[in-house]
C-alpha cells in the first residue's frame, strides 16, 4: 500500500506562512518514474507527485490555483507556481520529512507559472511580470538559501510563459507570448492589437540576449508559449492564436539555435482539431516523438520529431497535461484522468517528469 | 424577482414547445447528453438572429448617426451642434456596449475592436498620442486611409470623446476648431465604417453566421454543439468578468484611497455607468433571448433563472447610478453601492462558470479551460 503525505499550507494566504501537517513519510515507489501536476478540486487547489499509474504519494495544498510543477535533476525539489497573476510558489523536498518552503515574488512581480532548474540545481529560474512597465523577467531563486530571490534579467519581450535550459546547461530558451497583462485587470489581455511574441534565447550567466526570433507581421497574434526540446536539440514551441476563428495560423514552430523557426505543417483535419490553441508541449527524446494537446479541442497530436509528421491524433475531452511515459506520453484532463487513472481533481495544464 | 423569472420562461417557452414535440426535453441522463443538437443549434440561431445581428445593426445604425452628426458640426459650429454630436456619441456608446460582449467572429479581424475601443489605456499612451494631436505636437491626419495607418488609440471612441468632450473641446463651436472637427469626423467615420463590415458580415446568411450556426465535423470554426455551448457561456463569463475586471474595478479601488476615477471608461462624456449598465444588458439580452436556461437539466434550471435574476438587479443597480465616477466614489452611500455591485458581478460569475458549468458538463468549471 503506497501512503500519501498530504502536505499543508495552514494559512499560506495570509503571507504564506504557518506551514504545517505532515503525515508519515510515503512509501516510495524505488525505480518508478514520479510525476507531478497542479490541480483544483471542489474550489480547493495544490499539487501532488504521483507515480505512473496515478497513485498519489505526496499532495501540497496551494493557497490558489497553480499551473505547473519545476523539478530539479536529481528528484530531490518540486516547487509548484501559481497560475498568473499569482505570486506564490512552494517547493517541496521528496527526500526528507521537512515541512514545504513557500516562497514568492517581489510586490511588482507575478510568476506566469513555469520554472527551471539550474544544471547543478543550486537556482531555480522563473518567468515573471514585470507588470507596472509590461516587461518579462526572469527571477532567479537560490535553493540553499530557501529559494531566497537573489537577482533576475530581462526576458526580453512581453509575457514569458514556459522556459527550458539547452544542453549547453547555460543557455535559457524563453517563449515570450507577447500578450501585455497587469494584475490591476485581472486577467485580461490588454494588448492584442500590438502583440509581440518571441522566442529567445539567453545566456544565464550574463543575462544577455543571444537570439530572439519573432514571427512575421500577420503571425503578429500568434502567442508563443509552450516548449520542449527533441533529441536533436531542436525546440518545439506550441502556440495560442487572438485572431479570428476562421485563420489558419501554423500552431507548432520548431526552433533551431542558430537557425530561427520554421512552422511545422500539420494536416488540415489536425490543425483544425487543436482549435487554434496548444496548451502543452512535451517530448520523448527516446522516441523521437513529440506530443502537443489541446484542451480546447479536445485531442493531442503525437509527431515524429524527425520527420515533422503526425504520427497519431489522440480524442479526449479537456486533455492538456502531458509527459513521456515509457515509450509514449501520459496525459492528463481536467476531467480528472491521469494516464489510466482517473482520480477526482481536475489537473491543470502540465505534467512534469521527477527524474528519479 | 419573479418578473424576470417569467420573462425567461417566455424567452423560452416556444423552444420548449418545439422539443416537447420533439420528444427531447431532458430527462436525468448525464448532463452533457441533455446538451441535444436541436437545442444547442437553437441557442446559436436566436443568439446571431435576436443578439449578435440587431445588435451591430444598431450600432451600425448609430455610428452613422453619428458621423453625419459630426459631419454637420464640422460645417456649422455651433454649442447646439456640439451638443447633437455628443448625444449622438453617447448613443453610438450604448449600442457598441450591448454588443461589445462579442468577442468572437469578425470583431477579431483586423484590430476591429481595438480600433473601436482601445481600452484600458493603462500607461496612458492613447491619451498622449491623442493631446500631440490636439496640442499640434503631430498633425492630424487628412483622410481615412491615413488615420487607418495611425496607432489604434488615435481611431475609435476613446479618441473621438476625447476630441468632443476633453480639454480644448469648446472650439468645436466656432470655425478655431476646423482642424480637431475634421479629425473628429475621420474618427467618426472610422467607426462607422468598422460598424458597417460588422453587421455586413453578420447579416449575410451565408456568411459567418452560418458558420456559428451550423456546428459540423467540417465546419472550422464550431464543430459540435458542445463547442457552440461553450462559446455561449464563454461569452457571458468573459463579459462578466470584462465589466467588473477592465471597467468597475478600474476605477472603483479596494479601498477609497485607491480609487482612480480619472481612468474609468467615458467619463469626460459621463457615459461610464450608462456603458456598465448598456454591457450588462447584453449580457442579459444574450443569456435569455438564446434560452441558455434551456440546456439545463430540469434540477439544475434554478442555475438560469437566479442568473436572469441576479443580471437584472445589477442592471438596475447600475443605471441607478448615474453620476459621474468622481461624484459616485466622493459619497460613501454611492461607493457603497458601487463595492455592492462589484460583488453582485462577482456571484454572477461564480454562477455562469461554475454552477452553469457544471451542469452543461464542464466539471471543472468554464473558467478552468482559459488560456495559459
Amino acid at each position: 500500500m503506497i501512503m500519501t503525505r498530504r502536505l499543508f499550507l495552514g494559512t499560506a494566504t495570509a503571507g504564506l506562512a504557518g506551514l504545517s501537517g505532515l503525515l508519515p513519510e510515503p512509501a516510495l515507489a524505488a525505480g518508478k518514474d514520479l510525476y507531478a501536476a497542479a490541480w483544483m478540486q471542489n474550489g480547493g487547489a495544490g499539487f501532488s507527485i504521483l507515480d505512473g499509474d496515478g497513485a498519489e504519494l505526496i499532495t501540497v495544498s496551494l493557497p490558489d490555483r497553480g499551473h505547473d510543477v519545476a523539478t530539479d535533476g536529481t528528484g530531490r525539489w518540486a516547487v509548484g507556481f501559481a497560475r498568473r497573476p499569482g505570486t506564490f510558489a512552494v517547493a517541496v523536498d521528496r527526500t526528507r520529512d521537512s515541512a514545504p518552503i513557500a516562497f514568492s515574488t517581489p510586490e511588482d512581480r507575478h510568476f506566469f507559472g513555469h520554472g527551471v532548474f539550474s544544471p547543478d540545481n543550486r537556482l531555480l529560474y522563473a518567468t515573471e511580470n514585470d507588470f507596472d512597465n509590461a516587461a518579462g523577467m526572469i527571477g532567479i531563486y537560490d535553493v540553499a538559501a530557501g529559494f531566497s530571490r537573489i537577482g533576475e534579467f530581462p526576458s526580453y519581450g512581453i509575457d514569458p510563459h514556459e522556459l527550458i535550459l539547452m544542453p549547453d546547461g547555460k543557455t535559457l530558451c524563453i517563449a515570450n507570448g507577447g500578450i501585455e497583462t497587469h494584475p490591476d485587470f485581472g486577467r485580461a489581455k490588454l494588448n492584442l492589437a500590438s502583440m509581440e511574441p518571441s522566442v529567445v534565447f539567453v545566456d544565464t550567466g550574463s543575462g544577455e540576449l543571444l537570439e530572439k526570433h519573432t514571427p512575421p507581421p500577420e503571425l503578429f497574434r500568434l502567442s508563443t508559449r509552450h516548449m520542449d526540446i527533441d533529441a536533436q536539440g531542436n525546440v518545439w514551441v506550441g502556440c495560442q492564436y487572438e485572431g479570428p476563428e476562421t485563420d489558419e495560423p501554423p500552431l507548432l514552430l520548431r526552433v533551431t539555435k542558430g537557425e530561427g523557426y520554421k512552422p511545422v505543417m500539420l494536416p488540415d483535419e489536425a490543425r483544425h482539431g487543436l482549435a487554434n490553441y496548444v496548451g502543452s508541449v512535451a517530448a520523448n527524446r527516446a522516441e523521437h516523438r513529440l506530443v502537443i494537446t489541446s484542451p480546447h479541442g479536445n485531442c493531442a497530436l503525437v509527431i515524429d520529431t524527425v520527420s515533422g509528421n503526425l504520427v497519431k491524433k489522440i480524442e479526449e475531452a479537456n486533455v492538456c497535461g502531458a509527459a513521456a511515459q515509457g515509450a509514449g506520453f501520459l496525459l492528463s484532463s481536467a476531467n480528472g484522468d491521469f494516464g489510466r487513472a482517473k482520480l477526482g481533481r481536475s489537473w491543470d495544464n502540465h505534467i512534469a517528469r521527477l527524474l528519479v | 424577482m419573479a418578473g424576470s423569472r417569467d420573462r425567461a420562461c417566455q424567452k423560452v417557452r416556444p423552444v420548449l414547445a418545439i422539443l416537447l414535440l420533439m420528444g427531447l426535453v431532458p430527462g436525468p441522463a448525464e448532463a452533457a447528453k441533455r446538451s441535444t443538437n436541436a437545442v444547442v443549434s437553437e441557442i446559436m440561431t436566436r443568439a446571431i438572429e435576436d443578439f449578435i445581428q440587431p445588435g451591430y445593426a444598431r450600432f451600425h445604425e448609430a455610428s452613422t448617426k453619428l458621423s453625419d452628426t459630426v459631419e454637420t458640426l464640422c460645417t456649422t459650429p455651433s454649442a447646439k451642434n456640439l451638443g447633437n454630436a455628443h448625444a449622438a456619441f453617447a448613443d453610438t456608446v450604448r449600442t457598441w456596449s450591448r454588443v461589445e460582449i462579442i468577442r468572437f467572429g469578425p470583431v477579431t479581424g483586423e484590430n476591429r475592436y481595438e480600433r473601436i475601443l482601445y481600452y484600458p489605456d493603462r500607461r496612458g499612451v492613447g491619451l498622449r498620442q491623442i493631446q500631440s494631436l490636439t496640442n499640434g505636437v503631430e498633425p492630424y491626419p487628412d483622410t481615412l486611409p491615413q488615420l487607418e495607418r495611425k496607432s489604434v488609440a488615435l481611431q475609435g471612441l476613446p479618441a473621438l470623446e476625447y476630441t468632443l468632450y476633453g480639454a480644448g473641446s469648446e472650439t468645436l463651436t466656432t470655425t478655431e476648431g476646423t482642424k480637431r472637427c475634421s479629425y473628429a469626423g475621420l474618427v467618426a467615420d472610422n467607426i462607422a465604417e468598422i460598424a458597417g463590415e460588422l453587421d455586413v458580415a453578420w447579416a449575410n446568411p451565408e456568411g459567418v453566421s452560418r458558420l456559428w450556426m451550423n456546428p459540423g465535423s467540417d465546419n472550422p470554426v464550431i464543430r459540435d454543439n458542445r463547442e457552440a455551448l461553450v462559446e455561449m457561456l464563454g461569452v457571458v463569463v468573459h463579459g462578466i468578468e470584462m465589466v467588473r475586471d477592465i471597467r468597475l474595478k478600474a476605477f472603483l479601488g479596494e479601498t477609497p484611497a485607491e480609487d482612480r476615477p480619472n481612468v474609468a471608461i467615458y467619463r469626460r462624456a459621463g457615459e461610464t455607468m450608462a456603458s456598465i449598465a448598456a454591457n450588462l444588458e447584453g449580457i442579459r439580452s444574450l443569456f435569455e433571448n438564446s434560452g441558455m436556461t434551456l440546456v439545463l437539466p430540469l434540477e439544475s434550471r434554478e442555475t438560469g433563472y437566479t442568473i436572469s435574476t441576479e443580471l437584472d438587479e445589477a442592471i438596475v443597480l447600475a443605471q441607478s447610478l448615474r453620476e459621474t465616477p468622481a461624484e459616485l466614489l466622493d459619497d460613501p452611500a454611492s461607493r457603497a453601492q458601487l463595492a455592492d455591485l462589484r460583488n453582485r458581478l462577482a456571484r454572477i460569475k461564480t454562477l455562469a462558470n461554475q454552477d452553469y458549468g457544471n451542469a452543461v458538463g464542464l466539471t471543472a468549471g468554464f473558467s478552468f479551460a482559459d488560456g495559459d
